[in-house]
């Protein structure tokens, strides 16, 4: 920037601070020498500045120890440990505040809108069933035992509580499969649920009823469709 | 040092009357030396510092010191607004003490004997008298400059405004003080 008298103004103070670099130095400089006025005003603004401190008499040194006695005692009281939070910024009260709602927030969405949680009853043998696979594998014995019932191969047949809460875990097995649309899958759980009413509801003193039963476990071909179900790698349906 | 700094600060924002007293012990002749010249007397100077300590200690919990910014830097901040404040109040309350008044002026003057230095007592005292009569902002940026010796960017950050108002205000004092103080003084 050319330097002028009003340029020359505004670096007065920057060159008495010894700020200026050496080019911008060496025209405030040469303007100095030509233009008496900036010359006048420079030598005006030294003269006043050592006036000012050749004024200037000792700072005296007060009692700082009743100075400090004058401050402490104005001082509020050191609050209570208990309420020091309080001395948190307050930008981080209300973060806490605003983060303490997001979790709240989050809470009450997954209670009120989350899908209603039904208590699974505990089945047959295994405390749950996570899929229909693992059903099968807990059905298959029971209808083996009437299967082999049927043949009149002299096996036990399993008991009637087993088969009540089969058919309970059944009915819940059902609700996923209508909503998987896997129709192979509900065709065979309509045939399970006809023997296992069958089954619940049978006289187990009469072995004709027994034998009814493993014939229509044999004839539905139920043990043979949940083994083929088994390996056919279906994404299992869960309950 | 600068890191022991920051613990009294941090210490003093607990209520630690220790770390307030080490604060005030570090940073109490800068601010009295700044009232000092401001005001030219001891007791206004006193009341400035206390003061200053007063608001700062008042005002630590509140305020976010951090690595940038110093506890010194703030406090000085916070003196320079006392003494602008003290002296409007004085006003309605007269003129303040009169660095001639002052013991410790009167204590200077009595060590005078030579004929010479008359003179150049009366110039000093007509210089003071000058300063004393600058309006109360720009006072302070002369007293900033000329005796706690700041540079334009300091003033202005320790004033809060720009580099351009400070020297506006310093060109101002200049044309006051030569306009009332003779060219020919300390001849």
């Amino acid at each position: 920037m050319k330097m002028n008298c009003k340029r020359f103004k505004d670096l007065v103070f920057i060159f008495q601070d010894g700020r200026l670099a050496e080019q911008e130095k060496a025209e405030f400089e040469r303007h100095r020498r030509s233009c008496p006025d900036c010359a006048g005003l420079l030598g005006d603004a030294g003269r006043i500045g050592g006036w000012l401190q050749d004024a200037a008499t000792p700072v005296p040194a007060p009692d700082w120890d009743k100075s400090w006695r004058l401050i402490a005692a104005s001082l509020p009281p050191r609050p209570d440990r208990k309420w020091r939070f309080a001395l948190a910024p307050h930008w981080a009260l209300v973060a806490s505040g605003f983060l303490l709602f997001f979790i709240l927030g989050i809470a009450s969405a997954r209670l009120f809108f989350s899908p209603a949680r039904t208590e699974t009853p505990a089945p047959s043998d295994a405390p749950f069933l996570y899929s229909a696979q693992d059903y099968f594998a807990a059905l298959q014995p029971v209808m083996a035992s009437y299967a082999n019932a049927a043949d009149s191969l002299g096996e036990a047949p399993a008991d009637q509580d087993r088969v009540r809460r089969l058919l309970g875990d059944l009915y819940l097995l059902k609700l996923r499969a209508a909503k998987s649309r896997d129709t192979s899958l509900q065709h065979l759980l309509g045939d399970i649920e006809l023997v296992l009413l069958e089954i619940a509801h049978l006289d187990r003193s009469d072995p004709e009823q027994v034998r009814q039963v493993g014939a229509m476990i044999q004839e539905k071909g139920i043990s043979m469709k949940m083994k083929v179900y088994k390996f056919e790698g279906r994404k299992p349906v869960r309950i | 040092m600068n890191g022991n700094h920051e613990n009294w600060v941090a210490m003093a924002k607990t209520g630690d009357r220790g770390a307030m007293r080490e604060l005030y012990e570090r940073n109490r002749s800068r601010i009295f030396s700044l009232a000092y010249r401001y005001t030219g007397n001891t007791a206004d100077a006193e009341d400035i510092l206390q003061d200053s300590f007063i608001k700062a200690f008042a005002s630590l919990q509140k305020c976010q010191l951090d690595e940038n910014s110093y506890f010194a830097s703030w406090l000085y901040r916070i003196a320079i607004n006392c003494s602008m404040d003290h002296f409007r109040r004085r006003r309605g309350m007269g003129d303040p003490l009169a660095l001639d008044e002052c013991p410790e002026a009167a204590a200077v003057k009595d060590q005078v004997t030579p004929e010479g230095e008359c003179a150049r007592d009366e110039a000093r005292r007509l210089v003071r008298s000058s300063l004393k009569n600058l309006p109360r902002r720009r006072r302070m940026v002369v007293v900033l400059r000329h005796y706690q010796q700041l540079k334009i960017g300091e003033i202005a950050a320790a004033m809060g405004c720009s580099e351009g108002s400070i020297k506006k205000q310093l060109f101002q004092a200049l044309r006051q003080l030569r306009k009332e103080l003779p060219p020919s003084l300390g001849e």
